[in-house]
């Protein structure tokens, strides 16, 4: 089912390159030329222009974990080695561990939640719990896998956010995925880079032992289980060693 | 009106040889030079090369030694109008809107404005009793006090009009800081203002008035008379003569100065009032005994003061709605000043009027440290030192009755709290721009002053109570240099960077340590820079909060590059000095900042 889905969005990125200008190569993540988060523009469909200029901002030490979530069609099948009997798929797995984690998460630290194939659907900020929680709820497994592009846009978020709080703060990406990236995972692994690692990745594997983001991660965990998903969402989340 | 040339006789001032018709001009204070002068200049200019030239340097000595004040006794005032002297100041210019919209008239007052730039002069008319008011900076009310105290009377200040706030500049050369002033050499004018900013803020760095050796000018700048190849002026002086090592001009000397080409080479802006913004207060002052006897017209004329400077600013702040008005001030400004309006409109944002609210803070002290008691004891402390004074003067404050005096005026809320002077968005861009692309130039251009705090290992917090002292350095500061920007870093020991640079930890992880460790150092500083603002509202003193900047240096500039990473004693005060924040007090002019 996951292959024929990735088939499809390949078939159909490949039909939509015929009436452009060729396929984008995205960057390499070695050799990506380095840039100052607070100074270049960023996409932020949240702001009126691209424009970094119009992003208001002041000094904020504030924290901000940006959660990107693989709602891929896999993600409907069940747990793997049968850990948790209780949940009929991994998204219904990924969902409780989620807002179980989301109960220890200080009020301070600002939420925000994109899906692989929809996109955001809640900004990152504070005070969104509750709007959280349901949109956690609402979603459902059905699409391919496009971790590159996933990333990618999870961290344009983050540095947007990063700019606002003027360079101050933490900026963490969490992903949780079930499976290897359906399109080039060095869209998100330049953009990583290109800002030099101020927005750290966190990656959760759930069912995989092993996964291509793993060595551009802060930490990778591998879940069998919803516990150990929530265990997972935690040590991302924990406090960094003080200094 | 008239001078006569043995004023300066006794102290070889002077090479005028006759009596010289432009001698206001050669007063006037800040405005740019009218063209006779710019000829004038061009030659003094040219004389800097001249090996002939000689600076006239005069002995410091007490206005009421001067010889046109020996025996000079008080006389009684003359009746009929009462003379208002004003300065080539754009201060002043809000006196002339009283004038304009009738206000004098309104309390009762026949006034007459006129234009006296020159102290000895405005200061001698008193004593002799042509007009029972005097107009000048409180270092020269302090100077005429103590002559008319010599003539047999005393003087009374009765309002401020306003706070210098950038037309009044330092330059030096070879000086990277206030404590650089120990010992060094300057040139300024004598009986003018700029004695009190110099020796006010010089204290910042600890430099004592004796501690600097200044010489003294007759005139403020470059003088529209011929004086033959003499060199009269503070900018001059500093062209020709090496062995000086800073001056105290007018802005459009200080540009001069500080040009690229024509100035003096290593030349550079020390601090202005700009950031010195309560160093040079404005004020009026009227003979005691003139005030005994008619303290309604003392009322009167403060009040039409008051009342005048809330026109101008509404004026100032509805220019484009009611153009022909402004023009018609700007004309009568400039018929009383004797100068250009074009040069009066360029000057406006030189001065900050003080207004019903900053008289009664600088007269009762509410919510400030710059009021007429510190400020009188300051100066007076400073010009005995220097030989301006023998002693404290009688110099005392009228003591009027503020709630009566609010009456008609709008501006007259005495809670309103300071207005940002800054864009903070702004200037914390510039401020974090600038360590980060220029910190060669950020570290060269140095601070007015700084000081340390150290934190634990682990933590933001540290004792709060154990720098007070350093605040109330901070908050005296900050009093004197309302204009200039108070910058705290933190920082983080590298210990931890260093380890996972030589383990080769992945590039997620690097990023990691360096964001959380800017992230802490900002914390640090922040927590410095909120100790420091708890500590203004414990003293009631009011503080604009946009002067201050907390920002996080991460772990790129520490103390001690190669603490040692032991558990040895040695060790732990080398990282603990790396775990730092650091107050530096910064000229804005340094820093690419927005004034709102």
């Amino acid at each position: 089912m996951k292959m024929a889905k990735t088939l499809a969005l390949c078939l159909t990125l490949a039909v939509l390159s015929i009436f452009t200008a060729g396929c984008e190569q995205p960057p390499d993540p070695a050799t990506v030329a380095k840039v100052d988060p607070l100074s270049v523009a960023v996409k932020d469909e949240s702001v009126s222009s691209s424009s970094s200029s119009t992003v208001e901002s002041q000094v904020s030490f504030r924290r901000n974990f940006y959660f990107v979530l693989d709602d891929s069609s896999s993600m409907a099948y069940g747990v793997p080695d049968g850990g948790d009997q209780e949940f009929n798929s991994k998204m219904e797995a990924a969902k409780w561990a989620m807002k179980e984690f989301l109960k220890s998460v200080p009020a301070d630290v600002n939420l925000g939640l994109a899906l692989l194939n929809r996109g955001e659907i809640v900004a990152l900020g504070a005070n969104n719990r509750d709007q959280l929680l349901k949109a956690i709820d609402e979603v459902e497994a059905d699409g391919g896998t496009p971790l590159g592009r996933g990333i990618e846009a999870g961290v344009e978020k983050l540095i947007v956010q990063y700019q606002r709080q003027m360079g101050y703060g933490e900026f963490r990406l969490i992903v949780v995925t079930d499976g290897e990236s359906g399109d080039d995972l060095n869209w998100g692994l330049s953009a990583l880079a290109k800002y030099d690692y101020v927005t750290p990745m966190y990656t959760i594997g759930f069912g995989v032992a092993k996964h291509a983001l793993a060595p551009h991660s802060v930490s990778y965990q591998t879940a069998n289980s919803a516990s150990e998903l929530k265990k997972g969402l935690e040590e991302a989340a924990s406090e960094m060693p003080d200094f | 009106m008239n001078r006569s040339r043995h004023d300066f006789d006794q102290h070889q001032v002077t090479s005028i040889n006759e009596e010289s018709t432009l001698k206001t001009k050669s007063f006037q204070r800040y405005f740019g030079l009218p063209l006779v002068a710019a000829f004038f200049a061009l030659s003094s200019l040219s004389g800097a090369v001249n090996a002939e030239a000689k600076v006239d340097y005069l002995k410091p000595i007490p206005l009421s030694e001067s010889p046109d004040f020996k025996n000079l006794k008080l006389k009684p005032i003359k009746q009929g109008k009462i003379r208002v002297p004003m300065l080539k100041w754009p201060g002043d210019v809000a006196t002339v809107a009283a004038e304009v919209d009738g206000l004098f008239k309104a309390e009762g007052l026949d006034i007459e404005l006129y234009n006296e730039d020159y102290l000895p002069n405005s200061c001698k008319s008193m004593i002799q009793g042509e007009t029972p008011i005097g107009r000048g900076t409180l270092g020269m009310a302090l100077l005429c006090a103590d002559a008319v105290e010599k003539a047999g009377g005393e003087i009374v200040l009765v309002f401020k009009l306003t706070d210098s706030v950038g037309g009044d500049v330092l330059v030096v050369r070879g000086i990277k800081n206030l404590p650089d002033m120990k010992g060094k050499t300057f040139v300024l004018q004598l009986w003018g203002p700029h004695a009190e900013a110099i020796t006010t803020v010089a204290q910042l760095g600890g430099v004592k008035p004796r501690d600097m050796k200044l010489k003294w000018v007759k005139e403020l700048t470059i003088p529209a008379y011929d004086t033959k190849s003499g060199i009269v002026d503070p900018r001059s002086a500093f062209l020709e003569s090496s062995d000086v090592d800073g001056a105290f001009v007018i802005s459009p000397d200080a540009d001069a100065l500080t040009a690229a080409e024509g100035g003096a080479a290593g030349s550079k802006r020390l601090f202005s009032t700009k950031d010195a913004d309560t160093a040079i207060a404005d004020v009026y002052w009227v003979r005691a005994d003139w005030f005994k006897e008619n303290p309604d017209k003392v009322k009167g004329f403060v009040h039409a003061l008051m009342l005048g400077q809330e026109h101008f600013a509404d004026l100032m702040a509805n220019k484009a709605s009611n153009p022909t008005k402004f023009s018609q001030l700007m004309a009568r400004s400039s018929e009383l000043l004797g100068l250009s309006t074009g040069e009066i409109e360029a000057s406006l944002g030189d001065a900050r009027w003080a207004q019903f609210v900053g008289n009664v803070k600088f007269f009762t002290g509410q919510g400030t440290l710059r009021n007429f008691k510190v400020m009188k004891g300051e100066i007076e402390k400073s010009f005995i030192e220097l030989g301006l004074l023998k002693s404290a003067t009688n110099l005392s404050a009228a003591n009027l009755d503020y709630t009566q005096l609010a009456t008609g005026l709008t501006n007259a809320d005495l809670t309103v709290v300071p207005k940002a002077k800054f864009n903070q968005e702004k200037v914390q861009k510039a401020v974090e721009k600038k360590i980060a692309t220029e910190i060669e130039d950020w570290e060269e251009e140095g601070s007015f002053f700084s000081f340390e705090v150290y934190f634990p290992a682990n933590s933001e917090e540290f004792d709060v109570s154990a720098f007070v002292e350093q605040y109330d350095q901070v908050i005296e500061a900050q009093q004197k240099l309302g204009g200039a920007i108070f910058v705290i870093e933190g920082h983080n020991g590298p210990e931890l960077l260093k380890k996972a640079e030589q383990e080769n930890w992945p590039a997620a992880k690097i990023g990691l340590i360096k964001q959380v460790a800017k992230t802490r150092s900002g914390e640090r500083a922040e927590a410095l820079r909120q100790a420091v603002i708890k500590r203004f509202q414990e003293k009631g003193i009011d503080v604009d909060q946009s002067q201050f900047y907390a920002v996080g240096m991460g772990m790129e500039h520490p103390k001690i590059a190669d603490a040692c990473l032991g558990k040895e004693k040695k060790c732990l005060e080398q990282r603990k000095q790396n775990r730092r924040a650091v107050f530096h007090v910064k000229s804005a002019a340094s820093i690419d900042t927005e004034v709102e």
